[in-house]
């Protein structure tokens, strides 16, 4: 044994080889350790739960150790085991490093693991058993005697065999569990539940399975009623007809009565078979009709009478009778005759209006004209044409000559613009010239071709001059216009010429159109401008001649000639036209130039701006003077114009004379005033057609008034007849005023024609009613007869009788109505049968029986109608059971809920079944165990047991009621182990324990460690306890461990073979 | 002769309780209920559909002899309706519904026939043209417990028409079903009758086909032992007595005992969901009823323990029970699997041989249960001893006598498991430690 490092012992090695060996030293050296360590290493380290078991180092280093052993057969095991959490701190179990090994018969080395060990070296004794069975120490011991008696067996068999407190632990959970399913006395789990539910279903399910034969009761109930229920309808049926007969009779017995009386009456009655069929009406109706035929009759005769005398009255009047007609006529034809009159007076009238008119129409053509001229003139057609011609003719004349007017005064006005137009070119030709005349007055030739060609030959000689100055060639021959000298002379000879002929032209014409004094002036100018142009043309060629004269000097020679030819052209004018200054100078320059040719070059400078300016002048004089031809031009056109105006209206004025003529022999022809134009003509003719109308209406209106007289006259006359025959009238009555008597007839014969009508009207009258009268008296004698016949066919002898017959017939009647009605009412809706009964039982029974009996149908109705009700109701309960009977058995599912409830249970039973007999099969094995297992144990405790007590006691018992141990006298007396004393219990304890040691069979040659068990023994008994230890230790090593000397000195003294090993703390 | 058409079945068992179930809300229990009206109803339907011309009904129309009210209303109702079809049925009454149970007093409709206590033929005729085709004969139970041979006094066949021998009997005394009316099929078929219809067995057998001796089973599924399609038979004869017989499916609740193994599981969900697709499997290949089934949990392992330890499986049972039973409620339990139970048969990962021939408590123990297992019977016996305390509550002592050896054995087993379990636990756990 090494132990490196467990609780408080470090690096101690023991080696323990002898049969016994006490390990002794004082407290705290470290013996139980010893016990602890060598427990760890065969099992493992215990959790931290139990610290001194574990013996972990308090300090730092290693935990663990190595523990070497033979086992029985001998073979060397190591067990080194160090507990690794130390160092890495791991959870228990594998913390360990276990290193197992052993020695094989070869002498190899077998790795083993735990399993092996306990199994093989350790003969499966489980770490507790080995801790309660081979490591004892003194609390171990007593646990023995701490436990229960009930678990005392449990224990037994725990250090008998492996997983004993798991056999208690096994048995407390089924009771447990069972306690939980069931306990046949319980009322609170859930068995007892389902089991007081199954009671009460199998209640339920009794009451339905009695269902069926309550349905039965039910339906054969329900058929019994309704069997019943039949007959009482039968019964209801009858006394309802014999009450309804009852009823009836009582109903009717006062008409049955009367009936009766009627039958009775009528026997009695008169016979009247023979009395016709409403006999008496139609007696009756015979007297009425007779008594209102005579009453007619009599109306009748009265009107007869009347109606005569009315006629009586109206006589008959034979003048109206005659004349009526006529006069009738006359008073007819009134109205129109005064219309008549009424006309012609109108017709007189027109007639006088228009004779007024007439004559005034005469009056207005000419107070001359007659009817008779009016008349014959003729209106047609072609001389209207005639007149209208001339009247268009001389209008057309009108025209013309206004328009010529017109024309002509035109022509007038553009004439005297022309004249114009012409003295104003003029004037200004002549301003120009003189204005020219002035500003170049020193140029000396008058005609400008000759100043132009001066200038020209100036020129040349200047260029000459300045090429012999030059180079001193010769002097330019210059040739001048000299021809122009002629030509000039034709111009203004052709200007003049045509300037007479034009004035000559103006004058004829202006005289031809009348204006002579426009003649003249024009005359007058023109012979003016002729005049001009004359002296124009003397005084150019004069001009010339000088120019001429100029360049032929200058033509002599050189410088001179230049010199000569300009002041041919320039000095002279200039001299005679300019002041003195400008002039002198330039003659002193002229001076000079003729000997110096710078002079002559100024000279000729200055002479070239005059000459400009004088051809300037002298375009300017050119257009003006062609402006004043072009005017002269025009105003000769317009003359012309002005003439042939002239001519236009001359021929006019011949026309219109011709135009006269003619009219006024149209006028002759025609015999009308000469005084008439056109014109008026044309209101003549349609004021004679008026005039020729009004002739004929009036000739009409004559004839119609003549008409309208007679006519008047007529009907005078005839009124005149017809007063005549007047008789009435007054014959000095005035005869003139017929028409208005006529009236007054007229009248009267109108009142007499109504009286006639009314004659007429009666006399008509009266035939009516003389024929009314007539037929009423056939109709009396008819009604007669008739009455007669009725009498007749009711055989009765008069009409007395015949009335008696007829109240008697009445009366029948009215029996026979009420018999019927009677019966009617009696028996309608009642057959033969019934009326029969009724009718008898009328004649048997009097009212009051009939009431009595009556009432006690009526009783026995309604005892009926109430037992029929209680038996419908009876009967509706009856149906509403089998209904909710049939509802019920259709929902019921009570037995099926108690087959449910029972399966349930079932599950419980057979749960409750398998743990009771789980629990059953362990407590059998258990017994088997106490019984057939436990004697060899006692015996080898008793054996001990003796053996420690020296005798005291001779065995132990286990009793089977309670399992508590005894233990037993020599004397046979028993003792509890509660009651033993406590070394004596120890001692008990202790020999329990040996005994199981050497009962277990696999455990043979397992150490026993004792740590200081022997505390509470007495010499003896310790002694005793030696030599048991003594005894046991031939098989088996016993390590013992004290701190008391006694104890470690007794031992070495009683056992040789003992080893003691002191220990030091 | 002429051919005709007619429906053989038996063991209607209307408004019978069904057995071993629980945990039922309110609408399943009437779902479950309403199946063998329901089966009836379809037979009703099938006969009209089919054309038959009867049907011959082989006892047991009703479930116990106390016969509910509901249960002959609806059965009344039914040949009312067959009735107006025109189609005839012919009645025995078996054990269950013996002459002298409780029965509604009326006078049964024309064409219903129920044959009495004694043996009687009568003659069924076509319904298209009313000829005569077949004698049928038969009897109904007097009591419910008839012990004599009640076949060997059938009228004799005559010659002509078909013979149909309405019977209610455990021919050949099948051990597993209560015997009555014992006889043999050597007898019947010396009887010369052309078509057995039996009642009474309620699996589907044709013990013979020449002549016909036919168990059509029950209608209608009513516990755990009655698995598998039921229904009744079509049978069509043709003119030569040529007998083809057409099984026809009429429950609306199919039993099943389906295994769910736990060996390959290494913890519950695992089998959890092998459990989960073991239902999907079972509810696909019965989409238009309902799946009552038995989940056997076979095998060896650790998750035993766990399952055994109680509330898991029931956790579980409760949990599917309730979905199913909301998905049902939407669909008429169409394609629903309800399970009926666990039947917990696994067992631990335990060596029990090595175990057995350990000298330790255990081994003593599971000696001890072996040896008790041979005589689970014996009143002095463990299992006598384990049931005691149960035995003093009439309910469940009645409860008890109704269990069956298997059962008792099961229990045994299962309480094997237990005590090994709850022994064994200690050193499981310090065998993982060692590990």
């Amino acid at each position: 044994m090494n132990i490196q490092g467990f609780g408080a012992v470090r690096d101690m090695s023991i080696s323990i080889d002898a049969p016994v060996t006490v390990l002794y030293g004082p407290n705290e050296a470290g013996k139980s350790t010893v016990l602890h360590f060598i427990s760890a290493m065969l099992y493992g380290f215990p959790g931290k739960g139990s610290p001194a078991e574990r013996g972990e180092p308090s300090g730092e280093g290693v935990h663990g150790g190595e523990l070497r052993f033979l086992d029985k057969e001998g073979i060397p095991w190591v067990v080194r085991r160090y507990n690794r959490s130390r160092e890495g701190n791991a959870a228990y179990g594998k913390g360990e490093r276990v290193h197992i090994h052993k020695q094989g018969d070869n002498g190899l080395v077998i790795e083993l693991g735990q399993q092996e060990l306990e199994q093989y070296a350790l003969g499966g004794v489980s770490r507790d058993m080995f801790r309660q069975l081979f490591a004892i120490s003194l609390s171990e011991l007593q646990e023995i005697r701490s436990l229960q008696s009930a678990e005392m067996s449990g224990y037994l068999f725990h250090a008998g065999i492996g997983g004993g407190a798991n056999i208690l632990e096994a048995e407390r959970k089924l009771s447990q569990e069972m306690d939980k399913l069931y306990k046949p006395r319980g009322k609170v789990q859930q068995t007892a539940k389902l089991l007081q539910s199954i009671e009460d279903l199998r209640t339920r399910v009794a009451d339905s399975r009695a269902y069926v034969s309550r349905y039965n009761e039910v339906v054969s109930s329900i058929l019994e009623i309704e069997r019943r229920l039949n007959l009482l309808e039968q019964e209801r049926a009858r006394t309802g007809e014999d009450l309804s007969l009852l009823r009836k009779a009582l109903d009717i017995r006062p008409a049955w009565l009367e009936w009766q009386e009627a039958g009775v009456e009528l026997k009695d009655l008169m016979d009247s078979s023979h009395f016709p069929p409403d006999g008496m009406p139609r007696y009756e109706k015979m007297l009425e009709e007779e008594r209102v035929l005579l009453a007619q009759s009599i109306r009748v005769e009265q009107a007869i009478e009347d109606a005569e005398d009315k006629l009586e009255a109206l006589p008959v009047n034979d003048f109206l009778e005659q004349y009526g007609g006529r006069m009738e006529e006359l008073w007819a034809k009134r109205s129109l005759h005064e219309a008549g009159n009424r006309e012609l007076a109108e017709l007189t009238a027109e007639y006088k209006a228009q004779e007024n008119r007439l004559e005034q129409l005469l009056r207005d053509i000419d107070p001359a004209w007659t009817r008779q001229e009016l008349l014959s003139l003729p209106v047609s057609a072609s001389d209207r044409e005639e007149v209208r011609r001339i009247g268009a003719a001389f209008a057309g004349y009108d025209r013309r000559m206004e328009a010529l007017f017109i024309e002509q005064r035109g022509a007038q006005r553009s004439a005297a613009a022309a004249e114009s137009a012409l003295r104003e070119a003029r004037r200004q030709l002549r301003e120009e010239s003189e204005r020219g005349r002035e500003a170049f007055a020193m140029i000396k030739p008058a005609a400008p071709q000759e100043t132009a060609a001066l200038w020209n030959q100036l020129q040349l000689e200047i260029e000459r001059w300045r090429e012999r100055r030059l180079s001193g060639a010769g002097p330019v021959s210059v040739s001048t216009g000299r021809p122009g000298k002629g030509r000039l002379p034709r111009v203004y000879a052709r200007l003049l010429s045509g300037m007479a002929v034009m004035t000559l032209l103006l004058a004829a014409v202006l005289l031809w159109t009348g204006a002579a004094e426009a003649a003249v002036v024009s005359g007058i100018v023109m012979l003016l401008g002729m005049g001009y142009i004359y002296w124009s043309a003397q005084r150019g060629r004069e001009i010339q001649d000088e120019a001429s004269e100029g360049t032929s000097m200058l033509d002599g020679q050189g410088t001179e000639h230049v010199d000569h030819l300009y002041s041919s052209l320039v000095s002279a004018p200039y001299a005679a036209a300019t002041g003195s200054s400008i002039p002198g100078s330039r003659r002193d320059r002229n001076a000079v130039l003729t000997r110096d040719p710078l002079m002559v070059e100024a000279r000729m400078r200055e002479l070239r701006s005059v000459m400009e300016g004088w051809q300037a002048w002298r375009q300017r004089l050119d257009r003006l003077t062609s402006d004043c031809a072009s005017a002269e031009e025009k105003s000769a056109l317009q003359a012309a114009e002005l003439k042939t105006i002239h001519s236009a209206i001359e021929q006019e004025e011949k026309r219109y004379l011709d135009l006269e003529r003619q009219w006024e022999s149209w006028l002759v022809s025609r015999s009308l005033p000469q005084s008439l134009s056109p014109d008026v003509m044309l209101d003549v003719f349609v004021k004679v057609e008026q005039g020729q109308e009004l002739i004929r209406q009036q000739k009409s209106l004559g004839l119609k008034m003549d008409v309208l007289l007679r006519e008047a006259e007529d009907y005078i006359v005839q009124c005149h007849e017809i007063l005549a025959a007047d008789p009435e009238a007054d014959p000095d009555g005035n005869r003139n005023s017929g028409v208005a008597e006529l009236s007054g007839i007229h009248s009267r014969w109108k009142a007499y024609q109504e009286d006639s009508r009314q004659r007429k009207v009666l006399s008509e009258r009266i035939q009516e009613l003389r024929k009314e009268a007539a037929a009423m008296e056939e109709e009396r004698e008819g009604l007669r007869q008739r009455k007669a016949a009725l009498l007749a066919s009711s055989r009765s002898a008069d009409e007395e009788t015949f009335l008696r017959m007829g109240a008697a017939a009445k009366r029948r009647e009215e029996l026979v109505r009420t018999i019927r009605h009677h019966e009617i009412t009696m028996f309608s809706g009642w057959d033969e049968t019934g009326r029969r009964r009724l009718v008898q039982l009328l004649e048997l029974t009097d009212a009051a029986e009939l009431e009595a009996q009556c009432v006690e149908k009526e009783e026995a109705a309604s005892a009926a109608h109430s037992l029929r009700d209680e038996l419908q109701e009876r009967r509706g309960r009856l149906l509403q059971e089998r209904e909710s009977l049939e509802s019920a058995g259709n929902q019921d599912s009570a037995l099926q809920q108690l087959e449910e409830h029972r399966s349930a249970l079932r599950e419980i039973v057979s749960q409750y079944a398998v743990r009771s007999m789980a629990s059953e099969f362990i407590k059998r094995t258990r017994r088997i165990y106490e019984e057939e297992k436990q004697p060899q144990v006692l015996q080898l405790a008793s054996r001990f047991f003796s053996m420690l007590t020296g005798g005291v006691y001779s065995r132990v018992v286990m009793r089977l009621g309670d399992q508590s141990l005894l233990a037993e006298r020599p004397t046979g007396e028993l003792v509890e182990s509660s009651r033993l004393s406590r070394g004596t219990a120890e001692q008990l304890y202790l020999a329990m324990r040996l005994g199981l040691i050497q009962s277990m069979p696999h455990a043979a040659g397992l150490p026993l460690l004792l740590d200081d068990l022997f505390v509470n023994f007495d010499g003896d008994r310790l002694r005793h306890a030696l030599g048991a230890i003594s005894e046991l230790s031939r098989n088996r090593q016993v390590v013992m461990m004290t701190c008391h000397r006694h104890v470690a000195e007794q031992t070495m003294e009683l056992i040789p073979d003992a080893r003691l090993i002191p220990m030091q703390p | 002769m002429a051919s005709f058409r007619f429906i053989h079945a038996a063991d209607l068992h209307l408004d019978s309780p069904f057995i071993g179930i629980s945990g039922l809300d309110e609408d399943l229990r009437s779902f479950v209920q309403e199946s063998t009206f329901r089966a009836l109803e379809r037979l009703v339907q099938l006969a009209i559909g089919e054309q038959v011309d009867f049907i011959v009904i082989s006892g047991d129309v009703y479930d116990s002899s106390n016969i509910s009210l509901r249960a002959q209303l609806r059965f009344l109702d039914s040949l009312n309706r067959l009735g107006r079809e025109g189609i005839a049925v012919y009645v025995i009454h078996g054990n269950h519904d013996p002459l002298d149970s409780t029965k509604l007093s009326m006078t049964l409709p024309s064409h219903v026939h129920v044959f009495g206590a004694e043996p009687a033929a009568a003659t069924a005729v076509r319904r298209s043209d009313h000829q005569e085709v077949a004698v049928i004969a038969g009897m109904s139970y007097p009591t419910s417990k008839v012990t004599d041979n009640i076949a060997i006094r059938y009228p004799a066949p005559t010659p002509g028409l078909y013979h149909i021998g309405l019977l209610h009997a455990n021919v050949d005394g099948d051990p597993q079903h209560e015997t009555y009316a014992p006889c043999t099929k050597r007898e019947l078929v010396q009887a010369g009758f052309h078509y057995w219809a039996l009642g009474h067995i309620h699996s589907r057998r044709t013990l013979q086909e020449s002549p016909y001796i036919v168990y059509p089973g029950n209608i209608q599924g009513r516990h755990v032992r009655e698995t598998g399609p039921k229904g009744c038979y079509v049978v069509d004869v043709d003119g030569s007595f040529n007998t083809k017989l057409s099984f026809h499916a009429l429950d609306s609740m199919r039993w099943n005992i389906v295994e769910a193994p736990i060996d390959a599981c290494r913890d519950v969900d695992e089998w959890r969901h092998s459990l989960e697709s073991i239902l999907t499997e079972t509810a696909r290949a019965n989409t238009d009823r309902l799946s009552m089934i038995r989940v056997r949990i076979t095998g060896r392992s650790p998750v035993h323990r766990q399952l055994e330890g109680g509330y898991v499986l029931d956790e579980l049972l409760t949990d599917l029970r309730r979905r199913e039973a909301a998905k049902g409620k939407t669909c008429g339990y169409r394609g629903c699997v309800w399970i009926e139970s666990f039947s917990l048969q696994s067992g631990d990962a335990i060596d029990t041989e090595r175990l057995l021939a350990e000298d330790s408590f255990t081994g003593d123990l599971l000696r001890l249960i072996r040896k008790e297992q041979e005589r689970i019977h014996d009143s002095e016996g463990v299992v006598a001893k384990g049931l005691e305390p149960l035995m003093e509550h009439a309910e469940i002592r009645s409860l008890l006598d109704e269990t069956s050896p298997e059962e008792m054995l099961d229990w045994v087993r299962r309480a094997e498991e237990l005590t090994l379990g709850l022994l064994l636990r200690d050193r499981s756990r310090e065998e993982g430690a060692g590990r």
